[in-house]
């Protein structure tokens, strides 16, 4: 690896560099300061990938350094600058160790930069890994809280396996092709003659370990355990980053995949179908905030996938923006939770946000808008998002899905509506939360002016998308 | 003769043995050793196709594989260890606090 | 080339059938009065405590935690040192930056008191 490489680099090795620095000053001078040391250096990592123009093409045949990987850098570092911020009350509260929170942020943060810039199978698989193995601890983070240990172990045991298969289907994929790098793995799975089949079984593989870790249905059923046991803000940045990390990566990939698409085309209309239906019947009888968010992700997810399947740019764009809208919305909601979060629990149950628009009545409205945004009402972002993506169900010739598509989201206002009516239209008999901080206030209200501008405004986010789709 | 479709279908019946183990096992330390056994039924298919191929890489993905299952190894014995604690116990049966 | 292994055959032959003969011939010849002590697993050391099937300390797992990932580390100098030579320095810079890696994460547990057993 030469330097020019290094350097082209340099916003992952910010982060990691970085990381790593504040885990071992933090090992001699514990404080929570340090996550606004976090902040910064998240911050410097998204300017210099902004900024900075990479002196090579690709690193080491494995990492792409081009607009798109960089857009996501920006994307990531900025999702994780934020969800450090709301961490800081949150972690004072709950006494959990700074330095080390910071550092394992951080850590994520570069493993889903790389993952989204992989052009190789093993960077894929490097960079899958490097952040699901934070995720792990990260989950786990409330040592004396039971639930968040069993949250831990369980997504850890789901993520082995889906490790274990991914790894199985590379393998079948490299047995067929000979090749890692993406353009030529597929291209080799075109020749492959005898081994083709080994091939396309090892991309099934592939496709049962992406939908365990993006939670398609019907590999979705440890995301509302996981969801619930985790701390607040770690729940929004695994809903968020981790999610929408797999996709980054997965829209470069299906640009490259070709003919080969015919053969996915059937399995990945099933997947779609059934995480737009099971998620919605799944969220429908929920009454805790996080484990309904959980089961509406996996509705989201279905609609991704939608333009995953299609294909396109214009298909690919509609994914991004959506995914885009997607995770201010869920960081934003997570965020309210998290600023109302005491030291003996958060509150999630519906019970527990009764009458609760009066008495707080800002950060209530901001959840509700959120919810709204999630459930597609015009003026907000996530109206735009599902158009798209139902437009180009259409356009690229698959009715059904649009169909499907559009009664998921009619259903789903009656789930993102009665956490609203418990809110703003209930008997108050609520107890008084925490009060929130400048700095939460701060994170919920760019977001929400995200959500909004977005949703007044999309043309410049869609016009920088066009330009950065490979 | 032994040739390559044969370390394929070996690696394969380690891997579903593996699988088979995660999905009926209680204790969540077999589990993790089932969890090894796949990642390692990977590696023999990775060395396997290299040889066969003549190319490097399925050696550098084995080493890549190995590091990412003593992390999570680590990580997993590390979060046993916090499950312990709380709960006097690490059978897959008593993962029952979160629930519908 | 098999016939070379001969001598082996004949040794693994008579070193077993030695065996045998011993443990045959001291059952004939000897004298054989068996009591509680003498049919015990060990004939001197202390007493049992308890049960030897019983839970470990959990200080072992730290332990083991540790050492999963030092003893992963050799696994990557072995093909580090088969290719020592060609590499040279390049080589020699890398595995300084991995193994410079690897110390970090181990100052840090120091630190932190992981390595104490008390």
């Amino acid at each position: 690896m030469s330097a020019l490489e290094l350097q082209s680099l340099l916003p992952q090795i910010i982060l990691a560099l970085g990381a790593t620095t504040v885990l071992m000053l933090g090992a001699w001078y514990p404080s929570r300061k340090w996550i606004l040391g976090g902040v910064v250096i998240a911050l410097f990592a998204a300017l210099s990938a902004g900024l900075m123009t990479p002196a090579v093409p690709e690193v080491g045949n494995l990492y792409s350094t081009g607009s798109y990987a960089r857009f996501f850098v920006v994307l990531w570092s900025l999702l994780g600058a934020l969800s450090l911020l709301l961490s800081l009350r949150y972690a004072e509260i709950h006494d959990l160790p700074g330095s080390e929170y910071c550092a394992l942020i951080l850590f994520a943060i570069c493993g889903m930069s790389l993952l989204s810039a992989a052009t190789s199978l093993i960077g894929l698989f490097l960079g899958l890994e490097a952040f699901t193995l934070v995720f792990y601890i990260l989950i786990a983070f409330k040592r004396e809280d039971s639930r968040g240990a069993e949250a831990g172990l369980k997504y850890l045991v789901m993520g082995a396996v889906a490790t274990g298969f991914l790894a199985f289907g590379i393998s079948l994929i490299y047995a067929a092709s000979g090749s890692f790098h993406l353009p030529e793995a597929f291209a080799g799975l075109e020749q492959a003659g005898g081994m083709r089949p080994l091939g396309l079984a090892g991309w099934a593989l592939m496709l049962v370990a992406i939908g365990f870790k993006v939670s398609l249905a019907p590999f979705h059923l440890w995301t509302p355990d996981v969801y619930q046991g985790a701390p607040a803000p770690v729940t929004g940045l695994l809903a968020t980053g981790s999610k929408g990390a797999v996709f980054a990566s997965l829209v470069p990939l299906f640009a490259a995949l070709g003919p080969l698409k015919a053969d996915l085309e059937q399995v990945l209309w099933l997947l779609a179908a059934l995480s737009l239906l099971a998620g919605t019947f799944a969220a429908l009888p929920q009454r805790n905030l996080k484990r309904m968010l959980a089961y509406s992700s996996v509705v989201h997810m279905g609609y991704l996938m939608i333009g995953l399947l299609v294909g396109g740019s214009e298909a690919h764009r509609a994914l991004l923006f959506y995914l885009i809208s997607y995770a201010f919305a869920t960081l934003a909601a997570f965020g309210v939770l998290t600023s109302f979060s005491r030291v003996d629990d958060e509150p999630q149950e519906y019970a527990d946000f009764r009458g609760l628009g009066y008495l707080h009545p800002r950060r209530s409205s901001l959840l509700a808008a959120c919810l709204l945004s999630l459930a597609g009402i015009p003026p907000l972002v996530g109206f735009f998002a599902k158009f798209g993506i139902i437009a180009a169900a259409l356009k690229g010739g698959y009715p059904g899905l649009a169909v499907i598509a559009v009664l998921a989201a009619l259903t789903s206002l009656y789930y993102y509506l009665a956490p609203i009516v418990v809110l703003f239209m209930q008997q108050r008999d609520a107890r008084q939360l925490r009060r929130g901080c400048r700095h939460e206030y701060f994170v919920l209200a760019l977001c929400f002016s995200a959500i909004l501008l977005l949703g007044v405004y999309p043309a410049p986010l869609l016009d920088l998308l066009t330009g950065i789709l490979p | 003769m032994i040739s390559v479709y044969h370390y394929l279908i070996l690696s394969a019946i380690i891997f579903s043995i593996g699988t088979f183990g995660v999905l009926t096992r209680k204790n969540a330390i077999v589990i993790f050793m089932c969890i090894e056994l796949m990642l390692n039924s990977v590696n023999l298919t990775f060395i396997a196709l290299s040889r066969h191929l003549q190319n490097m890489d399925g050696q550098i993905f084995v080493f890549f594989v190995m590091a990412v299952a003593a992390a999570e190894a680590a990580v997993g014995l590390a979060l046993m260890i916090a499950f312990y604690r709380n709960r006097e116990s690490i059978d897959t049966d008593d993962f029952n606090m979160l629930k519908w | 080339m098999l016939e070379n292994y001969l001598p082996i055959l004949v040794l693994v032959g008579i070193a077993f059938a030695f065996a045998v003969a011993v443990v045959i011939l001291s059952r004939l010849v000897g004298p054989n009065k068996p009591n509680d002590i003498k049919l015990a697993p060990y004939e001197c050391g202390m007493p049992l405590l308890s049960s030897a099937r019983d839970r470990f300390s959990i200080k072992f797992y730290i332990v083991a935690v540790t050492f999963i990932v030092f003893d992963i580390e050799v696994a990557f100098l072995y093909p580090w040192a088969v290719v020592f030579k060609q590499l040279g320095w390049y080589g020699a810079v890398t595995m300084g930056i991995f193994l410079f890696v690897l110390i970090v994460g181990f100052v840090y547990e120091w630190k932190k008191g992981a390595l104490e057993w008390e």
